[in-house]
């Protein structure tokens, strides 16, 4: 059977589902959303991050140890990262000798059975309502692996959770949801053009896959928004938000509110943040948000107070 | 120069690197607020906000010149004497507002010495008594530790107030006095006699080193002889203390001249019944000057409410001097009258009240159902009795209370767990005290929960709820576990599961054993639960398993001291079990000298010091006529061997099998050579800093950066990873099984206890760095199942996975602190999984688990501007504090907790 990479695995989780969870975050996602907290996740692929602040300068173990010549002596004697060649790199000698773990590989392989040792261990301590919830990067960019552990997932009496942008070929998002009994889909911008500019990806199939997943739908399924600033939190948006939502029988939305936890991540891979002076929204301007979906019947929870 | 990786991660804006499972907030979380305490209890708390702990001569003064007036009198009895004029002489003080009075002296809050157990420790540093008990090694623990400066202890001299044992502050004028009554004592204190005889035990050389190097943290005879036990409230709540006199004088007729057919003690019965009515008089005597007090001021007093409140007071203290207690107003003063006089009696830190819900409840049911009181009544007093149990303060070395205890005295409160037959026993009066030690915040007394499955989910949510204020109480226990070991160690005594049941704890976290007993009022009988032990937590105390693995890798020489303290064991040590097996061998000779030479000082307290009034409250000294010294209690099996640092042993144990005997990337010499180098760091007292985090590098001291990182990266307990796991598995096993090899002063096997307390602070102090990574000075983890502070890395699950790798019923307990962000558990939902996190760990076998609810950026605040965090309580291990009250090392420590945020 084949492994699955990830880059991440927590337990006691209690925002993304019912319960206490365990979170698997899969690497690799079709969008590249400006603001995503979790940029180590984006490529299927395991990504080297290098943390300035662990790094005693002047040693250069990275340096010497680096086979491709893309580490050079910078300023402070802090390692320089040629990115360019470190984001095709497959070998990481440079994180191997570190031994400050300033350099560290971010995803790793795991097969199925790796996996249900993890989750089988975490039932014992999840209550009568938790589970595991399977999200990323976008889990369904690996699909096989995916579905080879939801089913083992059913077959040890496990609740399922799914948190996904639903941007996949017709047909995988309804091949997992059969196999899942909570989904968070995302609803990133309702315009394609500004879709695109935002994500670099039209929101066409994504709003189909939405409304086909609507009409099967068994188990709960709530619509994500993430709300950044001066992108999406136009009224004009959220209404249209609304009545895509309305449309397809969908009465449950979570908007989650800008927050800044993932700069230090860019900065760890050598990436600009543009986020650095955005203040996150304060709590009257969503709660004014969620005002917006009353007319239409859709029950809105702001950040973590979706009601399990 | 390098900066401290904190200052740099502060300057760059990222976060600390020790949380778990997601990033907290940007923005400092609040925890949540529980309601308000009642104005009086209020005004009370304030009081003691701006009381220092001060200390009294009142009571050494008239115990002394009682004692000093009766050389020849039966020792029981020249004591009991002792004791009545002590507490007879008490200066009773009632402030306004005050419901429930008395206290341990005239001051709001403080102690008194008792020279009579030791008297060395608190004299002036120069002087030659304190030279002479920094000679054997039993001072060295004072060395080490520290008081939180703020708050209410004083460390240091001011004005015309000298400081003592560094925490109390005593009058000048007072000083000569208490010197001249200590000088009294000197060769015949328990600490003096004990020393005598105790030299007399082969290997006594190696004991005394052993302290000295701070194997061990202290003596046990003492330092604070009893508690960590379960008072009972039983016989004067059935037969007041008139009655408990007239069945004394009754039982003195039956058994003067009686043997009884025990030719060895038979015959002291007459002397004990004796005692115990000298002590009831005393106790008697000391009652009724507090009503004649309340009168007094009843009679000064201009404002009408607060003069009934006064002649409440005189007629509630005028009723139970002499009888049974009526309501629950007279049930919840002569309970805590009892408590004062048990820890008046002998230097005592943890005498837990106990299930006193469960004791209270008849006086509460019958009183709300007649409409003799409300429930917010009830709160009230509750309140004033968190208040009353803050105030006490315990006298003893600045090692034992600062070092050990953090100021605190654990007033355990249990709460929860099940009755006689097995039913849930939580009811609506633990409901209120748990609402009141929310509303109410205080230190004392702490709570725990008696976590069954069979309690209803309400109780258990009200619990959880109440740990989110912050307190960090009440701890969640597993009953079913604290059963089966009961059942399995006092099997031998007698102890039926019925029994097994009335279970609570003792002190921070020792699983006690208690009886029921039945309580008839107004003609309704109930079964009421309470302590049927002798003290826990005595004989061999806290000794440093990463310090008995130094002495291993340096073949028996302290290598902060460079002195011998065990004899060289000149193995090679070319295999891991080989260094395993010397680390069981060193460990087992400190218990062998140290249960010797305290079975020695504890049977000299039970001949010259035993408790008197603390034994006749406890079943069954009253039917046998024995105290204490004559085993008169129903369970006597109760001395054990405390362990400090077993993961922080655990890993260094893990790092030396991968490194030097599985993988041979560097050898045992070089590994003692970067350990004795601190691998290339400055120490902590230098840096300033108890916590890892903090600790600098030293010009050039990279030469050890490679093994210093293999010793970091070698696998760490708490990751669910078999390969530390196992390590743990093998010494628990071995440890608590071992432990029955040896026998108490009352022939009775000891067994293990792994609580930390604050130990791991001062012996974390006196140890170089370790094969694990630790730096030297540095703390150890704390707790005994708690990971190594950021090396838990797989998350809470896989954390609670390596805890449970063994049986935690073979110990009397295992403490597992963590440390929670409040936005993790916020609202409803958030009470309900912080309640199946624990449900979930105890029903895997943990023993024991409790939160510190606490964003670490509000701690660091805290040490920057102490004077605004007054009140800001944390959890330490086994006991909430005020934060300003704890000393540094222990600070650190607990803002280095590995912080879980769920995302």
């Amino acid at each position: 059977m084949e492994k699955g990479l990830i880059f991440d695995i927590q337990g006691y989780s209690v925002h993304d589902g019912p319960g206490c969870r365990t979170l698997v975050f899969l690497s690799g996602c079709p969008l590249d959303c400006f603001w995503c907290s979790n940029p180590e996740g984006k490529r299927l692929k395991r990504q080297m991050m290098f943390r300035r602040t662990k790094c005693v300068p002047k040693n250069y173990h990275c340096r010497k140890a680096c086979p491709h010549t893309a580490i050079q002596a910078g300023d402070n004697g802090v390692p320089v990262f040629d990115r360019a060649i470190c984001d095709k790199c497959e070998t990481f000698e440079c994180a191997e000798a570190c031994m400050k773990e300033a350099v560290k590989i971010a995803g790793r392989e795991i097969s199925v059975d790796e996996l249900m040792r993890v989750l089988r261990r975490d039932q014992s301590y999840w209550g009568e309502d938790g589970g595991v919830t399977f999200t990323g990067g976008e889990p369904l960019l690996q699909k096989e692996f995916l579905i080879n552990a939801l089913k083992k997932c059913r077959e040890n009496y496990m609740h399922t959770a799914l948190e996904t942008c639903a941007c996949v070929p017709p047909g995988t998002l309804l091949e997992v949801q059969k196999l899942t009994d909570f989904m968070f889909i995302d609803i990133k911008h309702m315009d394609t053009a500004k879709h695109k500019e935002g994500t670099g990806a039209g929101n066409e199939l994504i709003l189909k896959n939405i409304a086909a997943a609507a009409a099967k739908r068994e188990g709960r399924l709530v619509i994500r928004v993430p709300l950044i600033p001066g992108f999406n939190d136009s009224e004009e948006n959220l209404e249209a938000t609304a009545v895509f939502m309305k449309k397809n029988g969908l009465d449950e939305i979570n908007i989650l509110s800008f927050h800044r936890m993932g700069a230090s991540k860019y900065e760890q891979m050598g990436k600009a943040y543009k986020f650095a002076a955005l203040e996150p929204p304060l709590a009257e301007a969503m709660a004014r948000i969620a005002r917006i979906f009353e007319p239409f019947g859709i029950k809105c929870h702001i950040d973590s107070q979706t009601p399990f | 120069m390098s900066k401290k990786l904190s200052q740099v991660l502060e300057e760059s804006g990222l976060s600390l690197g020790l949380q778990a499972c997601g990033s907290a907030p940007e923005k400092i979380t609040e925890r949540e607020s529980a309601g308000r305490p009642f104005p009086r209890a209020a005004r009370l708390r304030d009081l003691y906000y701006n009381c220092y702990s001060s200390a009294s001569n009142e009571f050494p003064y008239w115990y002394t010149r009682k004692y000093a007036e009766h050389p020849g009198e039966i020792p029981v009895v020249r004591r009991a004497m002792a004791l009545r004029e002590a507490f007879s002489h008490l200066t009773p003080v009632i402030y306004p507002g005050e419901l429930i009075v008395m206290g341990k002296a005239n001051y709001y809050r403080g102690s008194f010495p008792m020279p009579w157990l030791s008297e060395g420790y608190y004299m002036a540093k120069e002087d030659e008594l304190y030279k002479a008990a920094l000679e054997r090694g039993s001072a060295s623990a004072d060395e080490v530790s520290k008081f939180g400066s703020g708050g209410g202890n004083v460390t240091k001299n001011f004005g015309n107030v000298i400081s003592i044992a560094g925490k109390f502050g005593i009058r000048q004028e007072e000083v000569p006095a208490l010197l001249k009554v200590a000088r009294e004592w000197v060769g015949k204190s328990v600490d003096d006699l004990g020393h005598k005889y105790e030299q007399m035990v082969p290997g006594y050389d190696i004991k005394e080193e052993i302290m000295k190097s701070v194997v061990c943290m202290f003596d046990s005879g003492y330092t604070l002889p009893q508690g960590r036990e379960v008072i009972n409230y039983y016989y004067p709540l059935q037969y007041g203390f008139q009655g408990l006199m007239d069945m004394a004088a009754g039982k003195k007729a039956e058994v003067a001249g009686n043997a009884g057919g025990d030719g060895v003690s038979g015959m002291n019965r007459l002397y004990n019944y004796e005692a115990v009515i000298l002590v009831l008089e005393g106790i008697k005597a000391w009652i009724l000057n507090y009503a004649r007090e309340a009168r007094r001021l009843e009679k000064m007093e201009a404002d009408p409410v607060q003069k009934k409140e006064y002649k409440e007071i005189a007629e509630c203290l005028e009723w139970i001097a002499v009888n049974p207690p009526r309501t629950f107003r007279e049930a919840i003063q002569i309970c805590w009258t009892m408590h004062v006089a048990v820890v008046n009696e002998d230097a005592i830190s943890g005498m837990s009240p106990g299930r006193l819900g469960q004791v209270l409840f008849p006086y509460f049911e019958q009183d709300i159902e007649a409409g003799r009181t409300t429930e917010d009544e009830v709160i009230e007093l509750l309140e004033c009795q968190r208040v009353k149990f803050t105030c006490l303060d315990c006298f003893a070395s600045m090692g034992v209370v600062g070092g050990v205890l953090s100021g605190n005295t654990f007033n355990n409160l249990s709460l929860g767990g099940l009755t006689k037959d097995g039913e849930p026993a939580c009811n609506r009066l633990e409901e209120l005290i748990l609402e009141a030690g929310a509303n109410c915040v205080t230190t004392q007394p702490t709570l725990s929960l008696l976590y069954d499955d069979k309690l209803p989910e309400s109780f258990l949510l009200k619990a959880a709820q109440c740990v989110k204020t912050g307190t960090g109480y009440p701890a969640f226990i597993n009953n079913r576990n604290a059963i089966e070991f009961l059942l399995k160690h006092y099997g031998d005594e007698g102890m039926t599961l019925e029994e097994a049941r009335a279970i609570a704890i003792g002190g921070c976290l020792e699983t006690s054993p208690c009886s029921w007993l039945p309580l008839d009022l107004n003609g309704k009988r109930y079964w009421v639960p309470g302590g049927s032990g002798q003290p826990t937590s005595v004989g061999v105390h806290f000794i440093s398993l990463p310090k008995v693995l130094e002495l291993t890798l340096f073949d028996g020489v302290d290598q902060r001291t460079k002195t011998r303290v065990f004899p060289a064991h000149g193995r090679k040590l070319e295999t891991y079990e080989e260094l395993f097996a010397q680390v069981k061998e060193y460990f087992a000779k400190a218990v062998e000298v140290l249960a010797l030479t305290n079975n020695i000082q504890h049977d000299i307290w039970r001949k010259n010091n035993m408790a008197v009034f603390n034994s006749m409250l406890k079943p069954d000294c009253l039917d046998k006529g024995h105290l204490i010294n004559e085993m008169g209690y129903r369970y006597n099996a109760t001395h054990n061997v405390e362990s400090c640092g077993t993961i922080n042993l655990v890993n260094s144990l893990a790092a030396l099998k991968k490194i030097v005997y599985d993988e041979k990337t560097a050898s045992l010499s070089e590994i003692r050579e970067a350990l004795l180098a601190n691998f290339g760091f400055k120490t902590a007292a230098e840096v300033g800093s108890y916590s890892m985090e903090d600790q600098e590098k030293k010009e050039g001291g990279d030469e050890f950066d490679r093994i210093h990182f293999q010793c970091l990266t070698a696998p760490k307990y708490g990751n669910d990873e078999p390969f530390a796991d196992a390590i743990l598995k093998e010494w628990e096993d071995w440890f608590c099984a071992m432990c029955y090899g040896y026998e108490s002063l009352n022939a009775k096997p000891y067994y293990a206890c792994q609580i930390s307390v604050s130990t791991h602070a001062p012996m974390g102090a006196a140890t170089i760095a370790t094969p694990d990574g630790r730096l030297a000075g540095t703390t150890f983890a704390d707790a005994s199942m708690s990971a190594y502070p950021g090396t838990d890395r797989n998350g809470t699950y896989a954390l609670f996975a390596s805890a449970t790798c063994w049986d935690h019923s073979k110990s009397q307990n295992s403490q597992l602190n963590l440390k929670i962000h409040p936005s993790a558990i916020k609202g409803m939902s958030g009470t309900k999984k912080l309640l199946e996190l624990s449900r979930a760990y105890m029903r895997k076998g943990g023993f024991h688990i409790q939160y510190n609810v606490v964003d670490s950026r509000v701690l660091k605040e805290a040490q920057k501007v102490p004077e605004k965090y007054r009140d800001l309580l944390v959890r330490v291990a086994g006991f909430t504090q005020y934060w300003v009250e704890i000393g540094k090392p222990i600070q650190d420590e607990v803002i280095a907790r590995t912080e879980y945020e769920g995302v």
